[in-house]
């Protein structure tokens, strides 16, 4: 049969449209029971239909007048995964249950009778629905034309197939499970056979509208049915399918009275993303077939009876699975939550916000590999059975470009790991997430009575500039490497209230450490509490991983703390009540050591280095303190293979499962990352040891100069971001807390560093001035010792400097003078011995200059003071 | 070389609305070291944190802490004080002797009052016994089994 299309088209559209504005959302309350029109688009992304509503530019769209209707008076969920796959897709949608559960993972598949089918549901409800499915079925292997039947459907006409040769020359099966040759149009003929069969229904009915368009092949529609006028590429011939296929589901709606169409809810899915062939915004390998949003991600709006949230964009997360339980409750039942794996949407059709669900989740195998995906409202995980693991924020990141594994902070670290968590647990077993009544629950979600933890990534932020000096003293003795510590910030910080803003310290470590066959951890091992700080960053900051009171858990009845299961502070951040303040330097105080960083220090990391916390790459290593035992401390950033430098990555992961605890002595729930506890090491699962260290060479820039290590320690993004343990002896000094002293003229020392605490200019940072009977630097004498007058190339003045310092040759040599900060970076490179360096650019802080005998090579490295 | 005084702080707990209680027994007596912060226990007195003397502590604490010892009510007596970092040790030692400790019942209102997240920590240092527990308005009363 051929249309007069256009008339037609026409015809159709006003109907439809006329019909749906005219609906009454209270009329529609009512209580005669809904028909229900679902029509399922086959090879349909979110590139193909409404692209910009989903932030997708394109030069062409079809034209779909009367999916866009729908959409008009309806709501379009924008954030529905299918499959990627057709089979896959309708088996999960007609059982409400994902494939991991149905078995049918891969094309082809059987859906067995065992899982209850919509159909069949509904006929167990004792509902009087007439139900059919006309079109594309596929979930039949070996095909059996009973299958359908078998699965509670009245009636079928259509194929049991994934597809057809010639969209002008196929066989269906008929409602008489007879096979039949068509010359029609395809799209048309399931049209006509639908309009006839609901022509016939005297009951409420239930039509499974499965389209084959747009599938390949690329066959140009009637005339008339389209208005594509270039149909040289498949691209256009897959366009020009789209709008057929709306022009026949204008047909259909329009072959309805006012009456029915005003008792008719109707649904419009498609079942995949759209083939890579004819993507124009998804890379090839990122369409149908994969578990990337341009094969996952389809278009899904639902409008009439009922339906008051009218021509609105839902962004809560959906599933395809879920059209069976919102079809359930519109037709049939209210269900809690909903039912198997699948969550109606029936009250986001009438109500704002009403999409609670954390997750959803879908899985395909592929080539016999098996994928499985999970997302919330900005995260997606694909894992594979191989272990490979992809992360994307896709509301930032829709084609999936920047895989965030490897470069993960803090927060997604954990996002990741629930994510792993909730997967492992429907692959399994039923989620105790899904705010659905399903498996044995006898309440929703009654696998756990343990609360969910609440875990809290956001600091206090930064609520100070410093005021007072920073004073890092590095110096040696022996074989000591000994550092005196005003302990006050360089950065922007936010102290607690009522703690001493500046904190002494007087700290010694190895010169020249040696890794020892001794793991020692910062967590005394018998009573679980804090025993020493895990080290001191450059500007003299310690850094104290180990949290304390009150932030250990404790049981509910007696209150008694369980040393066992501390608070992991960066995961548990903010003002609030069991919350820890730390500050936007992962930083805040106690009385023990005053001022001191539990995680990746933010403020302090931008200032010196700006961008470097965001950072994916870098030039240098970025040596950003001292550990206890006296081997150098990396900021994130070291050695790969290939003689590169990477993002180092740590070996620690969420424990899979619960806690061994029930909630009184012990915590319960599932690790969630609230307690240090809930996390293992792995051994080679990143590039990090147990310690979050490497054997590595490095050297770094010391005050005694280059000096070369053989292994070193890292601060990670991800957990546990300070190091927790040693490998190198610990010096008790770092066990030890403030020491105790008064500086009287606010440079920073106090007066037992101090050889002058009234004059700020002396100290042992200062530069000795020769011959005016002052012993600024405090090292006991006015004048330069004669070893150090005898061996200095250069003398610098004035220094410390508000910008410009002369560089006064001493020996009359030619020389290279280099300038670097405290990092070991070089910041500036002069040769033909400059008399004069400016250091006008750069910010107050100590800088070392290295000037270099062009001729012999011999060097000699200096403090400067940028004022 | 260059010479200092070094301070051991007995506590590591973060600034904030926390006060520490650590029991320790020697010869048969029991005694608390209180730790709280000055400007709270001067508000909750109503006086400078210099004014703070031994007459105020005491009837403050005598008011807000009650421990009951293997069954029998302890009062208690301060016995000294030092001021460390903003915050103020009161020095206490319990009325009577206990050769053995069973069982105790501590009431702990300490500075609810002006703090509404005050949490309070009993830090029990017994023998060989080091055991902790967390007092807050939720749950101001603890009873500790030997």
């Amino acid at each position: 049969m051929r249309f007069n299309a256009t008339i037609l088209k026409q015809v159709a559209v006003l109907f439809f449209i006329c019909g749906f504005f005219h609906v009454d959302p209270l009329q529609a309350q009512g209580d005669v029971p809904p028909n229900v029109l679902c029509i399922v688009a086959d090879d349909l992304g979110i590139d193909a239909l409404f692209s910009s509503d989903y932030g997708i530019t394109l030069a062409s769209q079809p034209n779909t007048p009367n999916i866009e209707a729908l959409k008009a008076n309806g709501v379009s969920f924008l954030n529905t995964w299918a499959t990627p796959q057709c089979a896959t897709t309708r088996a999960a949608m007609i059982s409400g249950t994902y494939g991991i559960n149905t078995g049918v993972r891969r094309v082809p598949g059987n859906l067995d009778l065992v899982h209850e089918s919509i159909f069949t549901y509904l006929d167990n409800a004792n509902t009087n629905y007439a139900k059919a499915v006309v079109g594309k079925w596929h979930i039949s292997n070996p095909q059996d034309a009973n299958h359908p039947g078998a699965h509670g459907v009245d009636f079928f006409e259509g194929i049991l197939g994934g597809f057809v040769d010639d969209y002008y020359s196929w066989q269906k099966i008929d409602g008489n499970g007879q096979t039949t040759d068509v010359d029609e149009y395809i799209t048309a003929h399931f049209t006509d056979t639908a309009i006839n069969w609901i022509d016939n229904q005297s009951s409420p009915w239930f039509l499974w509208l499965a389209h084959t368009a747009p599938h390949s092949p690329f066959h140009t529609p009637p005339s008339g049915t389209f208005s594509q006028t270039n149909l040289s590429s498949n691209r256009n011939q897959y366009m020009a399918a789209i709008e057929s296929l709306d022009y026949y589901i204008g047909t259909l709606i329009g072959s309805m009275d006012q009456a029915t169409l005003d008792n008719t809810i109707i649904v419009f899915i498609g079942d995949n993303g759209t083939p890579g062939g004819v993507s124009r915004f998804f890379p090839g390998d990122h369409a149908k077939g994969s578990m990337y949003e341009g094969g996952l991600r389809v278009p899904l709006i639902i409008s009439g009876k009922g339906v008051t949230r009218q021509g609105v964009l839902e962004n809560g997360i959906a599933q395809a699975t879920d059209v069976y339980a919102t079809l359930v409750e519109l037709m049939s039942n209210d269900l809690e939550g909903g039912i198997h794996n699948s969550y109606s949407l029936a009250p986001a059709l009438t109500t704002a916000n009403a999409i609670e669900r954390p997750y959803i989740y879908t899985d395909y195998i592929d080539d016999g590999l098996e994928f499985w995906a999970v997302r919330d409202n900005t995260y997606k995980l694909i894992e594979n059975e191989n272990g490979v693991v992809e992360f994307y924020n896709v509301v930032t990141d829709l084609e999936e470009a920047q895989n965030l594994v490897g470069f993960l902070t803090n927060e997604e670290a954990s996002i990741l790991g629930q994510m792993q968590a909730e997967a492992a647990t429907i692959r399994t077993d039923w989620s105790c997430q899904d705010l659905i009544l399903n498996g044995t629950e006898t309440i929703t979600d009654d696998c756990s009575s343990c609360p969910v933890d609440q875990l809290n990534f956001t600091n206090i932020g930064c609520c100070e500039t410093p005021n007072v000096p920073n004073v890092y003293y590095e110096y040696f003795e022996g074989d000591s490497r000994k550092i005196y510590s005003n302990n006050f910030p360089n950065h922007d910080y936010c102290y607690n209230n009522n703690i001493p803003t500046q904190s002494y310290h007087d700290l010694e470590m190895d010169v020249n450490p040696v890794v020892t066959n001794t793991i020692t951890s910062v967590i005394n091992p018998r009573t679980g509490r804090p025993a020493t700080t895990f080290g001191v960053a450059l500007n003299g900051v310690l850094f104290a991983p180990g949290p304390a009171l009150p932030f250990v858990y404790s049981n509910p009845e007696t209150g008694e703390f369980n040393w066992d299961w501390v608070f992991e502070p960066t995961n548990n951040q903010g003002a609030g009540q069991d919350l820890v303040s730390l500050d936007c330097a992962s930083a805040h105080t106690n009385n023990a050591h005053g001022y001191h960083y539990h995680g990746e220090m933010f403020s302090y990391l931008e200032h010196e280095i700006p961008g470097v916390t965001t950072a994916t790459t870098v030039d240098a290593i970025i040596p950003i303190g001292w550990a206890a035992d006296g081997f150098p401390i990396l900021y994130k950033f070291g050695p790969d293979t290939s003689g590169g430098l990477k993002i180092l990555q740590p070996s620690y992961r969420l424990k899979a499962g619960d806690r061994p605890g029930d909630g009184t002595d012990v915590p319960c729930g599932p690790h969630t990352g609230r307690y240090t506890n809930d996390y293992e090491y792995i051994e080679n699962l990143g590039d990090l040891d147990a310690c979050n260290g490497m054997n590595a060479s490095i050297t770094v820039e010391t005050a005694n100069g280059p000096q070369t290590f053989e292994y070193f320690y890292v601060i990670s993004s991800t957990f546990p971001q300070v190091p927790r343990c040693f490998v190198g002896n610990v010096n008790s000094s770092f066990t030890n807390d403030q020491i105790t002293g008064t500086d009287g003229d606010g440079d920073g020392f106090i007066a037992a560093f101090d050889c002058d605490d009234g004059d700020p200019t002396v100290n042992p940072l200062a530069t000795e001035v020769p011959g005016n009977e002052i012993d600024e630097n405090c090292d006991g004498q006015d004048t330069l010792s004669l070893d150090d007058f005898e061996g200095s190339l250069v003398t610098i003045l004035p220094n410390p400097t508000q910008g410009k310092v002369r560089l006064i040759n001493n020996f009359g040599f030619n020389y290279k003078a280099y300038v670097y900060d405290i990092q070991g970076k070089l910041l500036l490179e002069i040769a033909n011995s400059p008399e004069f360096l400016s250091l006008e650019a750069f910010k107050s802080g100590i800088y070392m200059l290295k000037v270099e005998d062009t001729r012999s090579n011999t060097t000699g490295i200096y403090k400067i003071i940028k004022r | 070389m260059k010479t200092f005084i070094l301070l051991t702080l007995m506590n590591l707990f973060h600034g904030g609305d926390i006060a520490t209680f650590t029991i320790t027994t020697t010869n048969a007596k029991v005694y608390v070291a209180v730790k709280l912060e000055a400007a709270a226990i001067a508000e909750a007195l109503d006086v400078k944190i210099d004014a703070i003397d031994k007459g105020h502590l005491q009837h403050y604490l005598n008011t807000h802490i009650t421990y009951t010892i293997n069954g029998q009510n302890a009062g208690f007596e301060i016995t000294g004080m030092e001021a460390t970092h903003n915050h103020l040790v009161v020095h206490t030692t319990l009325e009577g002797t206990y050769s053995l400790l069973k069982h105790l019942k501590i009431k702990n209102t300490t500075l609810f009052e002006v703090k509404s997240r005050q949490t309070n920590v009993v830090r029990l240092r017994y023998n060989t016994t080091s055991r902790d527990f967390l007092i807050n308005q939720k749950r101001p009363t603890i009873t500790i089994n030997l």
